[in-house]
């Protein structure tokens, strides 16, 4: 199996990167047996990082979506529940970077694979339906990736996905998903 | 263990499906008895009316259960009636690309 695996945004060469602040907010696993802390984390980060964007309900709205689903994917694909998961948000000069860092096994980073393989070879919008054809009709339990989708379609994010395999242990990787937004797209939420 | 604070609430008012708070719960399948009453109406060959426009938050556990609702009644030959709050963005973005499952999937943003 390839170990190492980049798609999207971590492709691309670091440009104008520099972080203006950051905000790095750290998720022991064990907390998050209560779902609803996912939702309640979410919120306040969002509402602290939307402070100073014009119109900052919508703005916190919008964070708040996007660090849900990052956060509660980075959850449901952990496999070892004494691990941390890496909540980072950093205001750019020209856009805003969230990005979720998690601990999974190779089972997970298989599967993650063949997802990074789709989002290479098909469209948002094709993406969107067939994933929710085949996942709603079957009626299977999980959401297999839908929150990417979602703001991949719904939100025209730039999605990126690294898969890096630990060092301290080869059976284990660190994926990190990011979601970075243009601030005019964030002002026009 | 502490109980969990009640963010959302669900009520039936003629025949419509009122859904307000937060809703992110963890699985699709969590969702099953909040859209019940929907799918016993798709299973009566009646309408099912849904009102979201109080709703601060759908995640995509819940995005998925709503495509499942509406996939069955177009089984069904069924139309679905959604009403929706045009002036929150993410029900508008979800709304319009949810539509595209549905030809009689009537949206009204109020």
């Amino acid at each position: 199996m390839e170990k190492n695996h980049v798609y999207g945004a971590y492709n691309e060469e670091e440009k104008d990167t520099e972080t203006d602040s950051r905000v790095d907010f750290v998720v022991p696993l064990e907390l998050m047996d209560h779902w609803q802390r996912c939702s309640m984390i979410s919120n306040f980060l969002a509402s602290t990082h939307a402070v100073g964007f014009n119109n900052t309900d919508k703005v916190s709205s919008l964070f708040s979506i996007i660090i849900n689903e990052l956060l509660e994917n980075a959850v449901k694909f952990s496999r070892d529940r004494s691990k941390l998961i890496m909540l980072s948000l950093k205001q750019r000069k020209n856009d805003v970077c969230i990005e979720a860092i998690n601990t999974t096994d190779e089972t997970q980073v298989t599967k993650l694979n063949a997802f990074i393989e789709r989002l290479e070879t098909e469209t948002p919008e094709d993406l969107y339906i067939h994933q929710l054809e085949s996942i709603a009709v079957v009626n299977n339990p999980h959401t297999s990736g839908m929150g990417l989708i979602m703001l991949l379609h719904d939100y025209h994010a730039n999605l990126g996905i690294r898969v890096v395999p630990r060092v301290d242990d080869s059976h284990c990787y660190d994926v990190a998903i990011s979601v970075s937004l243009e601030h005019d797209v964030i002002e026009a939420a | 263990m502490p109980q969990q604070p009640i963010d959302h609430s669900i009520e039936i008012i003629d025949d419509t499906l009122y859904l307000s708070g937060t809703f992110r719960l963890k699985l699709p399948i969590n969702y099953a008895p909040i859209f019940l009453s929907l799918k016993e109406r798709i299973a009566n060959k009646e309408t099912p009316i849904l009102n979201i426009k109080d709703v601060l938050f759908f995640n995509s556990a819940g995005i998925v259960a709503l495509a499942a609702l509406i996939i069955s009644a177009r089984d069904q030959d069924i139309p679905i009636i959604v009403y929706y709050d045009k002036d929150k963005a993410w029900q508008r973005r979800s709304i319009v690309s949810l539509e595209r499952l549905w030809k009689k999937m009537e949206t009204n943003g109020v």
